[in-house]
């Protein structure tokens, strides 16, 4: 190695190695991460898949019971091979288990026609759920041999994994342009000293602030609107519910990270800073609050919480009026509580705000 | 007018600034002259409204920040260190970006682009504009309101002599339209061109003020005698030699200066004592003082470290 590269990392080592914020977002945040998440997981079961059993009569029961398939006398399936996954199964209607299977709160349905044929639905484009299938079905003829096994596709709309998986996009669409887009901007106007020369004019700060804010909000609505009419165009996807409500839930979710980017940017004075403060934001969120998966097959303390998460929050409520058409009473709980925290952050980032 | 009354500043443990006291009246040009370090920009941002001062009070045309906020960001122009605008914008759209902060017409922001000679740039890019057009256009910036009273924190630091020349014009042109202005530098030259009034800072605290004439007058009858020697070692030897024959030199790298009402016998001491110590001078100077000298007899720095 010649010398001038040599000398050349060694200051940048050395830069690297001088600025404790950054040392701590690229070395200490990733092992604390590590830490935390394998603390959470060896407490419980790491993934508790859920699934419906739809209820059959007495007459099959007595068929099933000849034919002893596991499911008539057990709520749980362990995975075979995979003795930390379950498989959580709840008895229901049909009708509600497609209202479940779409709201991702069950991943599968199972239905036993009579006493020798199980059908399976669920959207074989989900390839978690086909994985699943094939674990429960492995279940269902370790014991049986005499079993007909039928998929039954749930591809209608409403039901495929497309439709579950637009709203939560648009969340988290919302939540990154918000934390990029504000956050990492405000930072960057503080270090080029931008905000500095704002401030030294009669501008209102809360002006300033509202401005940011609702340039992002635009770019959201278009960056939601195109993924909404790619997703309706390509895949057939479209809204059950009011456009209106969804716009209100939209809303309220631009104010709840607008809240949070605010007071994210408070005091970060460095990009790397700011890097890290945004990833430790946005990385459980994302991980957690399913926008890709449910989040039902973590453990139910677990779910307590991801539940608050303001990103499961926001992409259950648009869920909830994209999917099943739910009106302003159905989300007016959830939109109160993204607001209220929106709020509260956005208040509590201007009083902490460092403007040089 | 301006008025800085027992004016204290510290960050942590390190004073900034230490009860400084001055007045500036309506229509003066003032330099706040000094070098890094000294406390320019901490008493400029105090002025600015930016930070608050410790303990103290600064009155603008009578009135304290708190509570007269809007007028008085309305009549101060202010020309912060080291801003850096948004790149991708043009020259004209930044200064329509300021005109409405302001709250001043579009017609402002034409006659803002005439005076300050960026009518060529005027659709650049700001990421595309040299040291010089960024200067000139963060002094745009600054006059957009019209203001009474200017705050010029180093405009000229890092640009070459014609970038500042230029800056010079333009401020030069400001003061007959009757505006009061504090410019912070620590260019000496910069300040006895632009300035009627001088403050010499260092180590937050005032060590002269008045116009350049009294100041130089005030404080250097005679004139100055500069050594230089070949080395430092030397330099510091034979500041030894001359502070034990006369006590008002000051060393600075391989140079001692020292101020004297009779230069010329003086320097033929000195010359037999450095020949008599073994101690070899490189080149010496007897001249008028300067700023510098000044600063450098008071500080026992230059102006520009």
């Amino acid at each position: 190695m010649n010398r001038t590269i040599k000398q050349l990392i060694v200051v940048q080592m050395k830069e690297y190695w001088r600025e404790p914020e950054v040392l701590f977002w690229t070395l200490g945040f990733p092992i604390m991460v590590a830490s935390v998440l394998s603390l959470l997981y060896s407490f419980k079961p790491a993934v508790n898949y859920k699934a419906a059993i739809i209820e059959y009569h007495a007459r099959t029961d007595s068929a099933i019971a000849k034919r002893n398939i596991p499911f008539t006398d057990t709520r749980e399936i362990v995975i075979p091979g995979k003795s930390s996954r379950k498989i959580s199964l709840e008895r229901m209607t049909m009708q509600n288990a497609e209202k479940a299977y779409q709201s991702g709160k069950i991943e599968i349905i199972i239905e036993i026609k009579d006493g020798s044929t199980v059908q399976y639905y669920f959207d074989p484009a989900n390839e978690r759920t086909e994985n699943l299938y094939l674990w429960i079905d492995h279940t269902v003829h370790e014991n049986n041999d005499g079993i007909v096994s039928k998929i039954a596709p749930l591809s209608q709309r409403g039901s495929r994994y497309i439709d579950y998986l637009i709203p939560g996009l648009i969340a988290l669409g919302i939540m990154n342009a918000t934390l990029w887009g504000i956050g990492w901007t405000l930072i960057e106007f503080r270090i080029k000293k931008f905000l500095r020369r704002m401030i030294v004019t009669p501008m209102k700060k809360l002006d300033f602030m509202l401005s940011i804010s609702l340039t992002r909000l635009l770019l959201s609505i278009i960056e939601a609107g195109i993924l909404i009419i790619f997703a309706h165009y390509v895949f057939g996807v479209s809204m059950q519910g009011n456009p209106l409500v969804f716009a209100f839930v939209f809303l309220s979710g631009h104010v709840a990270f607008s809240g949070m980017s605010i007071l994210m940017a408070s005091r970060a004075n460095n990009t790397r800073v700011a890097n890290g403060l945004i990833n430790i934001i946005t990385m459980p969120m994302f991980l957690l609050s399913g926008v890709f998966f449910n989040y039902h097959s973590f453990p139910d303390w677990m779910i307590t919480l991801i539940q608050y998460l303001p990103l499961t929050v926001l992409a259950d409520s648009l869920r909830n009026v994209f999917l099943f058409g739910g009106g302003m009473a159905n989300v007016i709980f959830p939109v109160s509580y993204l607001l209220t925290f929106g709020a509260v952050f956005y208040l509590l980032g201007l009083k902490m705000y460092r403007w040089y | 007018m301006i008025e800085v009354c027992d004016v204290v500043k510290s960050y942590k443990d390190q004073i900034a600034v230490n009860k400084v006291n001055f007045v500036i009246n309506h229509g003066d040009y003032v330099a706040l002259l000094g070098p890094n370090g000294a406390g320019k920009t901490t008493i400029i941002e105090m002025i600015e409204g930016i930070i608050k001062p410790d303990s103290g009070e600064i009155k603008i045309d009578g009135l304290k920040w708190a509570g007269n906020e809007k007028y008085l960001k309305s009549i101060l122009g202010v020309s912060l260190q080291e801003t850096r605008f948004m790149d991708k914008l043009t020259v004209q759209e930044t200064l329509k970006l300021f005109s409405a902060l302001y709250n001043t017409s579009h017609d402002r922001v034409d006659d803002i682009i005439r005076q300050t000679g960026l009518g060529e740039k005027k659709n650049s890019y700001v990421d595309n504009l040299s040291g010089g057009q960024k200067q000139k256009l963060a002094i745009g910036i600054s006059l957009l309101n019209d203001p009474k009273i200017l705050l010029m924190d180093e405009p000229t630091t890092g640009l070459d002599p014609q970038a500042r020349r230029e800056i010079w014009d333009i401020l030069k042109a400001l003061k007959l339209q009757g505006r009061t202005m504090i410019l912070t530098t620590h260019y000496m030259e910069e300040a006895e061109y632009l300035c009627d009034k001088i403050i010499m800072m260092n180590s937050g605290n005032i060590l002269a003020e008045g116009n350049l004439r009294n100041l130089l007058n005030r404080h250097a009858e005679g004139g100055i005698i500069e050594i230089t020697a070949e080395t430092e070692p030397n330099a510091l030897a034979l500041y030894d030699l001359i502070n034990s024959i006369n006590g008002l030199c000051q060393i600075s790298e391989k140079k001692v200066y020292m101020k004297s009402a009779t230069p010329v016998p003086l320097l033929k001491k000195i010359l037999s004592l450095a020949e008599k110590n073994d101690i070899p001078v490189n080149n010496l100077q007897c001249r008028s003082m300067t700023l510098d000298d000044l600063f450098i007899l008071m500080a026992g720095r230059h102006l520009h470290e």
